[in-house]
This record gives structure tokens, C-alpha cells and sequence, in this order.
């Protein structure tokens, strides 16, 4: 048996998933072509679309354009418009946890000569402290809304309201591919001008994902080459991933409040048996609220690196930071942020558990957990 | 079943060793350790003869075909605290260092063993031609089968805890056997070419010295009398008993380097005569074999053993006596060249044995390590 506690880093394809790639006739899908096969691969597209309109409640007038993927997502919507360039330099800022997909996009931006802010994420807790850290010539910013080291979720509402306020010219980005699927999210009542999605995050196919573009919003061209996708996105629709991006988000408004419940349950089991380790394990809270499935937790003098690998000999896949990170694993930046030591992120793990997860990889997965930490804790004393 | 970790370099030899340690029924966990990172140090990838990502591709994809687990674990601090960092002092020093000695006795078999232990495996496996043997009175660390392929030279600082704890799976068979195999089963590095260089060192070794600060400035080539008899451009570029490159011309006999003073950026050079000592020094001592072990706390003064003094060396008798905490070795028939910085490595009167070895002094750091060192500081204490 294996058992993903690392569902921040990617969920299992829903069965959905599975079953319509095991139906899939064969029929070949351009959407842009007249005849009847391009057809049916445009009506994927449009049900697909209707799928996150439903999900994230939009409006009319809001656009979702397919993409490669959340990253993808976050680059196109942080472009910096010719317009602002022109008009002497731009200020941009985001939060210090964002993902390094939001992170070093704009850290790019600021070597070519950006004014780049990066705001520490208590600060972003703090009422009306914004307006300490930036001032009306803030044209772009981006924040998160849940955080997938920490699980942290941020008050997108609140503090976009507050940016706007600010600085009304402003526009938001909001990475939302931690949030979608574990909590309700309003795309209209967020006040956010652009939301990045991911497809595999949802239980879909990874390799595909989607920006939401507000009605309000303005945005350049990011692929050239054809008409798709309102022109912003040349290129032949991955139609097959699509597909499953519709039905895992499908599959995620229906099952949001059954959701919760599971992972919640699943979360207290996990963190009442850290909690009896004592000394042993801190638990890292940051903020007023947390996503239901993840727990960041640290074990003082235990190489996270070892954990990850003696809990995946026994079928439980953790991760330690960011699994995006790990060409040559460095410590979070996140933790980092959060004022922990390099060595304290180095003892860092994440647990994360799937929207569906069941009672028993619930089970399965504490008692590996369990197991493997009591030993490993056990030659750490030994020694 | 038993765990073993199998360090894994994506080589054709750590290839077989895991595949002979998971027939052999353990439950073999390969393992590739990230020592340099040659992207953030100037050095060219595709040169790179170890840790380059096509390295750990073939490791992975050998793992995968073996059927057994596999993990890349990060040791680029300790590697560059341990080994790099003496290796380039050692050259500042003008010392000719040995850093597959030291990323042996600090890092493979100590790192590794530790972070294996910590994730549950009792073993430690390595493609090294090399033998471990038990008998009543202890392990015993041999010559590998294969005369030319032959690395105990490198393994001499093993204890006896360490070769209890370790396997050598192709340390019977020979270079062509092990090919052989890899070849009956398939594995892709079977005719993978020999990496002969220094795996952290890509290109010239006095451009990856000059990058790691180690100037070369020119200067004389002297007698020692003192005379300037020449000109060179960089003391680093010399080893002791070296004949090529010694560019003074007009002399009788053949010149040798018989010693760097890189204070004074000094090449000294005389004849064959004034190269070869009568005895040396060594320090860092550390016995392997039950006999020499004993000896060591014995009232015995003396033993007489073969000394390879470098790995291509065919080993030549001595005489070993101990000398306040270190120990003084004689030449017992021919003298020879010794080159400070390099290994000693004892061996029994059938150049067979591994009894131990330790550290060439230069004759200036001997005063020292009599002076500022006790036993227990030589890692004696441990024995």
C-alpha cells in the first residue's frame, strides 16, 4: 500500500480521471478545426470552463484561459504591461512565502528593473499595515491564498481591498493553487484581477492548469501563433488534460464539504499523536487560519531528508520543503521567512493529506508514521 | 530483511554492487550522494565526472532496473568542509593532498553510514574492489581479486566498527567479471568508460585551484642550498619526487622536486640522492587489523610491515615504530621518495592486509604534531 501524505505536492488522479482516460475512443481532438471531431474537442473546452466558472463562482464577463500548468499561470498573469514600463518604473510586490513560480518571476522583473517589494507574511496578518510598506505607485501584487509549506491561508479579500485602496491602478494576482479544493473560494468576492489554478493539485493530469482573468482585467498576449484561447494563449489545446481539469474541478465543488470533514479528521488524528511526542515535535502554526490538510511540523535534531526516505521505504510519501526545490535541496525559503534557523528548516517536514483520503491510508499512513518516528526518535536518544 | 544502503555514482562497479547485494537478499536501497555542484563553481557540466546529472540518471534508471529504491542525499557541506576545503589548504601548504582518502574516511563512511542508519539500514555497500574478511580474531580488510583495480590503498582508515557494518560486492571478482555481469543483466553502464580524474574537478586542476583561490604566482626554482637555478609558475603545479617538468637545464644528473616552500614560492629541486629519505613521518594514524590494533597497545615498539606510499605504488618494506604519539617508519632496504600530504598505507608482509596508515608529515609539521597533539587527538583514542 502506498499513501500520499504529500497531496500539496500532487493529488493521485481522480478515478474520474482515470475512467475517462480509459474511455477515451480515440477521437482526435483540435479544437479549432471546423469538422465534427474539432467540435466535440470544443465542447471539452467550453464544459472545462464551465467546470472552474462554477467552482469559483464567476461572473460573465471573467475569462478562464488554459495553460501548461500553474506556472505558466502565474508568469503570463505577473507580465509587467508595456504601458506601465513606459510611465518610468514600475513597483511591484508580493508576499515573502509566495511560490518561487510567483517569487523568482518577479525577482526576474526586478533585475530588468522592477522596484520589487517583498512583504514579510506577519505583516500581511496585521489590519491596515500595508500601508507602511507601499504607497499609490504599487501597479502589480501578488499573494497567495493558502500557503503549501505552512498550509497558512491569507485573508485575499481583506488585503486586496486594502491594495486597491491604496493603490486603485493596482492589479492582483492571486495563486490559488493550494486553496482551490480545500477551501470555498469566490473568484468575485476575492476582488482579485487574475487566479492561478492547478491541474494536478485538483486530482486532474498535471502538465495543464488555468488562469482566471477578471472581466476588469486587462491582459498582453503571452504566446503568439493563434486565435486560441481569446487570443492571449496560441497554441493547440491540450484537450485530453483539459478534460480532466474540468471533472477534478467538478469533482471538487461537489465534494468540498464531505472534503473537509475528511481531511480535518485526518489533520487532528495526525497532529494528537505529534502532540503526545512533546518535546519532540513543534507543530509550525503561522496565522489565523490553516488549511484542513496540512500540518508543518519540525523534529528537533532529525534530518527531515531521512524522514522523507525511511517514511517512503514503508509506502508513505512525505516531503521535506518544496518538491519543486529539490533539484539540489535548500532550505525553504518559506520557513526561512517564517524566522526559522537553516537548521530548523532542515528538520522541517510537510504532511499534507488528499481531499478523499480514506480511513484506511488514514491508518495505514499514522501508523508507518508513527512507527518510523518512534524508531528514528529512539536512536536519536541512543546517540 | 536487512537494509543496505549501496552508494551509487552511476559507475559500472557501484552498478553491479547493487545489484549482488539485492540477489544476495538483502533489501538494497541505492543511494547516489550530491558532493559539488559544479553549476555554482565555475566548472564545466559536461565534463564533470561524478555527480553530473547524467550520472544520476544512469544510477536511478540501474536502480530502477535492479528493482530496488533509490535517492539522491545532499553532502555538498560536509564534502565541501571535509574534502575540498583540505584539499585546497593542502596546496597552499605545498602538500600533495588525497581526497578520495578523505571523502572515504569523512564522508562515505561516515556521513553516509550515518544518514543509512538513520533511515534504518544496519549496512553500507560500495562498489570498491576491496575485501572484508572475518575471523576469529576480527575483520580483516584485503586487496580486492582485480591487481589493477585494486582500492583498499583508500580504505585504510576503516575501523574495525566500520568493516563490520560494510559490504564490498565486487571485491572478489574482477574488472571484466564485473563488466560481464552488468552485461548478463542488462544494465546500461556495463561499457560505461572509467572516470580516472578527480571527481570535483573538471578541466585543468590549476584553473579549478585558481577559482578556489589558491594563487598561482611564479617564481624560483631553487638548490637546497639555496641556489636559483630556474624559474616556474606555480608551486602548486609540483609534487614531491616529481622528474617531468622541472625545467633546469645544464646539469649532470637528473633533478627532482624534493621540496615545496610555497611561503617563499619556492621549487626545490637536487638529485635522486637528496630526494630519498632514510624515514618518515606519518600522523592521523588509524589501524584496521586485529594484529595491528593489538600491537598499538602493546609494549611492542616496533613492526615490520610494506608501506605503499601512493595508490599506484607496489608497496615497499619497512620498519614502523612508534615516536612519541606518532609514528616514525624506517626504509628497510631501498630508500625512497615520500611526498607530505599523501597516505601511508601498511600492509602485511603479503601486501595483502590493510593494517592501517596514516598522514606523510612534512618535516616541518612534525615538531608540531609531536607537540600540540596527544593520542587522542590523532584518533588513536578511538582505537
Amino acid at each position: 500500500m502506498r499513501v500520499n501524505f504529500d497531496a500539496n505536492a500532487s493529488l493521485k488522479p481522480l478515478p474520474e480521471v482515470f475512467n475517462c482516460l480509459a474511455n477515451y475512443n480515440g477521437e482526435f481532438l483540435n479544437a479549432s478545426a471546423v469538422h465534427q471531431s474539432g467540435q466535440k474537442a470544443k465542447l471539452v473546452l467550453d464544459e472545462a470552463r464551465i467546470a472552474i466558472s462554477e467552482l469559483l463562482s464567476l461572473r460573465g464577463g471573467d475569462k478562464v484561459v488554459f495553460t501548461s500548468g500553474a506556472t505558466e499561470s502565474n508568469n503570463a498573469a505577473l507580465q509587467i504591461p508595456k504601458s506601465f514600463i513606459a510611465s518610468g518604473q514600475t513597483t511591484i510586490a508580493c508576499s515573502a512565502v509566495e511560490h518561487s513560480a510567483v517569487l523568482e518571476f518577479l525577482r526576474y522583473q526586478a533585475r530588468q528593473g522592477s522596484k520589487l517589494i517583498v512583504i514579510p507574511a506577519a505583516k500581511l496578518n496585521d489590519k491596515n499595515s500595508l500601508s507602511e510598506i507601499i504607497t499609490d505607485d504599487l501597479k502589480l501584487f501578488a499573494l497567495m491564498a493558502a500557503n503549501n509549506e505552512t498550509g497558512q491561508i491569507f485573508d485575499v479579500q481583506r488585503i486586496a481591498a486594502e491594495v486597491k485602496k491604496i493603490s486603485p491602478r493596482a492589479r492582483i494576482h492571486c495563486d490559488a493553487v493550494q486553496a482551490i479544493g480545500k477551501i470555498n473560494l469566490n473568484f468575485p468576492e476575492l476582488g482579485v484581477d487574475t487566479l492561478a489554478i492547478s491541474g494536478h493539485k485538483l486530482g486532474a493530469l498535471s502538465g495543464v492548469g488555468a488562469l482566471v482573468i477578471s472581466e476588469h482585467c486587462h491582459l498582453e498576449p503571452w504566446l503568439f501563433g493563434g486565435a486560441q484561447e481569446f487570443g492571449l494563449r496560441a497554441g493547440t489545446e491540450n484537450v485530453l488534460a483539459i478534460k480532466t481539469l474540468g471533472i477534478a474541478c467538478r469533482q471538487a465543488k461537489q465534494r468540498l464539504e464531505l472534503a473537509d470533514s475528511r481531511m480535518l479528521a485526518a489533520k487532528e488524528a495526525i497532529t494528537s499523536f505529534l502532540a503526545e511526542l512533546g518535546d519532540l515535535a513543534h507543530i509550525n502554526r503561522f496565522g489565523d487560519q490553516q488549511l484542513p490538510n496540512t500540518v508543518s511540523v519540525r523534529f528537533p535534531n532529525l534530518k527531515a531528508d531521512d524522514l522523507v526516505v525511511a517514511l517512503d521505504l514503508c509506502g508513505v510519501a512525505i516531503s521535506a520543503g518544496s518538491a519543486c526545490a529539490s533539484g539540489r535541496p535548500s532550505p525553504s525559503h518559506v520557513l526561512l521567512a517564517h524566522g526559522l534557523s537553516i537548521e530548523e528548516a532542515k528538520e522541517t517536514v510537510r504532511i499534507s493529506v488528499e481531499p478523499t483520503i480514506s480511513e484506511t491510508e488514514l491508518e495505514f499512513g499514522l501508523s508507518i508514521l508513527k512507527e518510523t518516528l518512534v524508531r528514528m526518535l529512539e536512536r536519536r536518544r541512543a546517540a | 530483511m536487512e537494509k543496505v544502503v549501496v552508494a551509487m555514482s552511476g559507475g559500472v562497479d557501484s552498478s553491479v554492487a547493487a545489484l549482488l547485494v539485492n540477489q544476495e537478499g538483502y533489501e538494497a536501497i541505492g543511494v547516489s550522494m550530491q558532493v559539488w555542484d559544479y553549476r555554482n563553481h565555475g566548472g564545466s557540466l559536461s565534463k564533470a565526472t561524478c555527480c553530473a546529472p547524467s550520472d544520476f540518471t544512469d544510477a536511478r534508471q540501474v536502480a530502477q532496473m535492479v528493482g530496488i529504491p533509490y535517492y539522491v542525499f545532499d553532502f555538498e557541506d560536509v564534502f565541501r568542509e571535509k574534502v575540498i576545503n583540505k584539499f585546497v589548504s593542502s596546496y597552499k601548504e605545498g602538500l600533495t593532498p588525497n581526497p578520495c582518502v578523505e571523502c572515504n574516511r569523512k564522508v562515505k563512511f561516515k556521513e553516509l553510514r550515518e544518514r543509512a542508519e538513520s533511515i534504518g539500514a544496519s549496512k553500507v555497500a560500495t562498489g570498491h574492489y576491496a575485501q572484508i574478511k572475518k575471523s576469529s580474531e576480527g575483520y580483516h580488510l584485503l586487496r580486492g581479486m582485480d591487481d589493477s583495480k585494486d582500492q583498499s590503498y583508500f580504505l585504510w582508515a576503516m575501523t574495525q566498527a566500520e568493516l563490520s557494518k560494510t559490504l564490498f560486492p565486487v571485491g572478489a571478482m574482477t574488472k571484466a567479471e564485473v563488466r560481464e555481469r552488468a552485461k548478463q543483466f542488462g544494465l546500461q553502464t556495463a561499457e560505461k568508460p572509467e572516470s580516472q580524474d578527480i571527481c570535483f574537478v573538471s578541466g585543468k586542476l590549476k584553473n579549478f585551484l585558481e577559482r578556489m583561490g589558491v594563487e598561482s604566482s611564479a617564481g624560483n626554482v631553487v638548490t637546497a642550498g639555496g641556489q636559483a637555478v630556474g624559474v616556474h609558475e606555480g608551486v602548486h603545479s609540483f609534487t614531491v619526487g616529481q622528474r617531468r617538468g622541472v625545467n633546469v637545464g645544464g646539469q649532470e644528473s637528473p633533478l627532482y622536486v624534493i621540496d615545496l616552500r610555497p611561503q617563499t614560492k619556492e621549487v626545490v629541486v637536487g638529485t635522486k640522492e637528496e630526494l630519498e629519505k632514510q624515514h618518515f613521518f606519518v600522523s592521523e594514524i588509524s589501524f584496521c587489523s586485529p594484529k595491528s590494533i593489538a600491537w598499538l597497545s602493546s609494549e611492542q615498539d616496533e613492526f615490520e610491515c610494506l608501506a605503499q606510499l601512493r595508490y599506484r605504488h607496489r608497496g615497499v618494506p619497512v620498519r614502523v615504530t612508534k615516536f612519541q604519539n606518532i609514528l616514525k617508519v624506517f626504509f628497510k632496504e631501498d630508500w625512497s621518495a615520500v611526498s607530505p600530504g599523501q597516505f601511508a598505507v601498511f600492509y602485511d608482509e603479503n601486501n595483502e592486509e590493510v593494517l592501517g596508515g596514516g598522514r606523510i608529515l612534512h618535516e616541518r609539521e612534525v615538531e608540531t604534531q609531536i607537540s600540540i597533539k596527544d593520542f587522542a587527538e590523532q584518533g588513536l583514542g578511538a582505537l
